[in-house]
């Protein structure tokens, strides 16, 4: 696979690749999908086995990307747009799921080891999304993109992102 | 190094939280304002959290809140977790008028796997963000410099929680990039 990233047409393809952001959220629907049809409360653990589990395996088969996009300005304003794009529709996405799981749960129909199992994909799923987009949004708009990175931060991480942000920022920003 | 992820994140979590309302406090006084005032942000999202979890708990009853409550306390440790990855053993080194050094891309591992960087818009590329702090994700670079994780993050999130083989897998790369360093 790595003639793949090797490729000319590689920055290209990697602008579509990005798409794969959205896959965590799709996750726990794929997960409680499979429930509904199996009526196997073990699916609930599905997306801790696929982010920790089948991720790293298909990281070593597809390898490494070393490509660098050259200096700061390699992209026209409408890819920018593209990239930026992306970001700001995982933020309603991540605000649905909350809702939406949180109603999986609660409604009782898991067992002990379902819910368990849903609590912690959930958790882990908003957390990757969060923790990417929110850091994401915050490093490149500190002032502007902060209201939303708040906002779609699963409830209680907000403080702790936020110290954890404003500590990176506050390093990162001194002139150095 | 030799911190293990239990023994490093309770702390982290608490520290992080203390430190946010304090460096809140000073930027408010710094801006002449008292603490409770619209402009203290922590204040702000912290009512919005009760907002959310008061509109979670009448919708769904209290199960609602116990599953949303849950999940949260998940998404802070694995949060946790992904920040003691990125930075394991890394330290600023104190300079002799008291301040560290600037922040660089050796203060952060970098991985270069590549389906977990598409996932993550390239989270992993986090020794880039250390040097360029506003650089957007789609022009982060692969810094061959920075130290290098064996593994990307998802397995990297499982070989933290077992500490033995973390120590075994990482002590030996941090002194190998610290003493290439110093």
């Amino acid at each position: 696979m790595t003639s793949l990233t090797n490729s000319p047409n590689w920055m290209h393809w990697k602008r579509y690749g990005f798409l794969l952001g959205f896959l965590p959220l799709a996750l726990p629907i794929g997960a409680w999908y499979r429930m509904e049809n199996t009526g196997w409360e073990i699916f609930a653990w599905l997306p801790l086995v696929i982010i920790f589990g089948l991720v790293p395996l298909v990281d070593r088969w597809m390898g490494n990307d070393l490509n660098n996009p050259e200096g700061d300005v390699v992209f026209s304003p409408g890819e920018n747009l593209w990239y930026s794009a992306l970001l700001v529709v995982v933020v309603p996405l991540q605000l649905a799921l909350i809702f939406w799981g949180v109603g999986v749960f609660a409604n009782g129909s898991l067992g002990l080891w379902g819910s368990l199992g849903w609590i912690f994909s959930m958790g882990v799923v908003l957390s990757t999304v969060g923790i990417t987009v929110g850091h994401e949004l915050v490093h490149t708009n500190p002032d502007l993109s902060k209201p939303v990175v708040e906002f779609f931060w699963p409830v209680s991480a907000m403080e702790v992102s936020k110290s954890n942000m404003y500590e990176d920022i506050t390093n990162m920003l001194r002139p150095h | 190094m030799g911190v293990s992820v239990y023994q490093q994140i309770p702390q982290a979590i608490i520290r992080n939280f203390q430190s946010a309302w304090k460096l809140e406090s000073e930027r408010l006084q710094k801006l002449g304002l008292p603490f409770w005032h619209w402009r203290n942000e922590l204040l702000g999202w912290s009512l919005l959290s009760l907002f959310m979890l008061f509109v979670i708990t009448s919708h769904y009853g209290p199960w609602g809140a116990l599953g949303f409550l849950g999940q949260s306390l998940v998404a802070i440790v694995l949060l946790e977790i992904v920040n003691y990855i990125e930075h394991y053993g890394l330290q600023r080194k104190q300079l002799p008028n008291g301040r560290y050094e600037p922040v660089t891309e050796a203060h952060s591992w970098n991985s270069p796997a590549l389906l977990t960087n598409l996932l993550l818009f390239q989270l992993q590329r986090h020794s880039d963000h250390h040097l360029y702090a506003r650089r957007s994700y789609q022009l982060l670079q692969h810094r061959e410099n920075a130290p290098q994780l064996p593994y990307g993050y998802g397995a990297m999130v499982v070989l933290a929680l077992l500490p033995p083989v973390w120590f075994q897998l990482m002590d030996s790369r941090v002194k190998k990039f610290n003493n290439r360093f110093n």
